[in-house]
């Protein structure tokens, strides 16, 4: 018993040691733990100070310093001394970053703001601007107004002159017979057109209608009315083209743009060369054609022409430049106004340049409605009662009774013509009184003309009796030949070429001519 | 626009007579004119009316006759009728007074006659 005793003791004495053991090494183990637990709580107190310490500076010193710093400064400022306590923590790569966004964050911000800044600028600038144009173009539209209506005023004046001083001198050259007053008034009235032709293509410009009107008129004369505005005429060569009558409302715009053609071409060939006029009748337009033998026009130029032509470059009358060409605007203004076209190619047939002014139908009128200038006595025959008979042409025919009003009246005021009576009478008079040729010429000669012209050819320029003159003209004439002849009795005057004629108008008498025109 | 007038003259003086401003000294406004025969086809339009007038009449006429038919200036027709003269389209039947003996002579020489009868 005893023995189980002691084995039992025995057993709980090895069990009390072991017991004793484990709980030693378990003491050992919770002591250790707590070592480590109190380590770990102190790290962390160390680095709660120092990331406290980090933050205050972040807060007072680097954060400040990025935000006052430029978009450059980021590198430096943004290296922020981490405490050794720190390294290797997630916090201690977190405050790295941070001055970095900081800094985005700043930059960000201030690109926002500069933009914005910049937008309001621009705005304010944009409106400044714009103000500034406003201005500028109502000061410029002042400016063009005022120099229109100078440029206007001048042209006009000169335009109102110059065509006075033409009628003046159309006066006059019916008034003065005499060689010297004729040869002056002539070159007078070249000036004077010249002048007229500069006038009205400013008063073109700077807006104006032409003022001058004209009833419907044959090519043949428009193109010769061009010539009398421009220097060097002569050398203008064109052919007949009486079949072409413009509507008189359009002639004086294709005299104008057709003599500033002429005079470019005139102007731009050599001083020796001709200038051709000539016509194409096409189905829709008639073409007046200008050829020149002169410089091409080279390519820049014919460029910058028809850009004229075509209206853009027809600036304003302020935009001329320091030496105005302005003709070639001017022609381009009065076609757009007046409904026809001009054209420049170049080179033509001569090597020069070829201009042309095309003509549309709608600006051609009948040739029965020509103008009142008698054609001829002889072919003013048939086409004159056809030509009264439409209807279009007694609308001209009025417009032609005051035309032909004006051409007698500067031979009214003259005191001779009103005396003087029935045209047959009076003519062979004079020269069968005073045979020999020493008749006193000045007054004779002036009492001739006036009293040849005032009795007889009054009827003659009314309309409503071409063919009663056409014939009696020359008949009158020739009673007074037959008068002269006879006055002069008996002789027998040489010459062969002249004598049929001669004797048939003298013997057989004015009446036989008569006769003979009348059929 | 200064004046209801119109101008006569669209086409100016100086073109009709293409630049021409002196007629010849024998051709006057009491100069009478006849025509020859010809072509006329190179003649100017004005000059071409003037020969026009001569077309039907079967005579002479004035050079203030075709001035007035023409209703151009004096002048003016006078240097075309010049022209024409030169050009040898229109000639002067008077001219041949020139050759002729003086009135003088002519009336000593009626006398005479008379006194023979």
């Amino acid at each position: 018993m005893t023995e189980l005793i002691i084995a039992a003791a025995a057993v709980l004495a090895v069990a009390g040691v072991g017991a004793a053991g484990y709980f030693r090494r378990k003491g050992e183990q919770a002591r250790r733990r707590a070592e480590q637990l109190r380590e770990h709580a102190d790290r962390l107190t160390l680095q709660l100070v120092a990331a406290e310490q980090c933050v205050g500076h972040l807060a007072t010193a680097v954060i400040p310093a990025v935000a006052k710093g430029g978009p450059g400064d980021v590198g430096p400022a943004g290296v922020l001394p981490v405490p050794a306590q720190l390294d290797g923590t997630p916090l201690a790569e977190r405050l790295r970053a941070v001055p970095g966004a900081v800094a985005a964050a700043v930059e960000d911000v201030r690109t926002r703001e500069r933009a914005a800044a910049e937008r309001a600028t621009a705005h304010a600038a944009d409106q400044v601007r714009q103000d500034t144009e406003r201005q500028l173009a109502q000061v410029r539209r002042e400016s063009v107004g005022v120099a229109r209506a100078a440029v206007r005023g001048f042209a006009n004046n000169i335009v109102a002159r110059s065509a006075r001083l033409g009628r003046a001198v159309s006066q006059g050259v019916r008034r003065h017979i005499s060689d010297e007053a004729y040869a002056t008034l002539v070159e007078i009235d070249h000036l004077a057109q010249q002048m007229l032709l500069t006038a009205s293509g400013y008063s073109v410009l700077a807006g104006d209608k032409l003022s001058r009107r004209w009833p419907a008129t044959t090519l043949t004369d428009i193109v010769r009315a061009a010539m009398g505005r421009i220097e060097g005429y002569e050398r203008v060569k064109h052919p007949e083209m009486g079949s072409v009558v413009v509507e008189g409302r359009a002639v004086e715009a294709v005299v104008h743009a057709l003599a500033v053609l002429l005079d470019n071409a005139l102007r731009y060939s050599p001083p020796a060369a001709s200038v051709h006029v000539s016509l194409e009748q096409g189905h829709h337009a008639c073409f007046l054609i200008v050829d020149d033998a002169g410089l091409r026009m080279d390519d820049e130029r014919l460029l910058w022409a028809s850009d004229v032509m075509s209206g853009e470059q027809r600036d304003d009358i302020t935009r001329l430049g320091a030496h105005p060409q302005t003709g070639l605007r001017v022609a381009s203004l009065l076609a757009e106004n007046y409904g026809f076209r001009v054209e420049l190619t170049a080179p033509n047939i001569y090597q020069g340049t070829r201009a042309m002014v095309v003509l549309p139908k709608n600006l051609i009128v009948d040739p029965g409605s020509a103008q009142p200038v008698p054609q001829s006595v002889a072919r003013s025959l048939p086409p004159k009662p056809a030509a009264r008979a439409a209807d279009p042409a007694a609308e001209e025919a009025t417009e032609e009774a005051t035309a032909p009003a004006v051409t007698t009246a500067p031979a009214a005021p003259d005191p001779e013509p009103a005396p003087a009576t029935p045209a047959a009478v009076p003519v062979p008079e004079p020269v069968g009184s005073s045979p020999a040729p020493a008749t006193a010429p000045a007054t004779t000669a002036s009492g001739l003309t006036v009293r040849r012209r005032s009795p007889a050819p009054a009827p003659a320029r009314r309309p409503a009796a071409p063919e009663d003159t056409g014939p009696g003209r020359p008949a009158v004439a020739a009673a007074w030949a037959a008068g002269t002849r006879r006055g002069r009795e008996g002789e027998q005057p040489a010459p062969a070429s002249a004598d049929a004629i001669r004797t048939s108008a003298a013997h057989p008498a004015p009446h036989d001519a008569a006769d003979d025109e009348g059929h | 626009m200064s004046g209801p007038r119109r101008d006569p003259d669209m086409v100016r003086p100086y073109v009709r007579t293409q630049g021409r401003i002196r007629a010849r000294e024998d051709v006057r406004l009491e100069s009478v004119v006849i025509a020859a025969t010809g072509p006329t086809d190179t003649l100017g339009p004005d000059a071409r009316r003037v020969m026009r007038l001569f077309a039907g009449a079967d005579g002479g006429l004035a050079v203030a006759d075709i001035a007035a038919a023409l209703e151009l200036p004096p002048s003016t027709v006078r240097i075309l009728v010049s022209s024409l003269m030169d050009s040898g389209h229109l000639s002067s039947p008077v001219a041949a007074i020139d050759d002729q003996p003086d009135f003088d002579l002519l009336q000593e020489v009626l006398r005479g006659l008379r006194s023979l009868v």
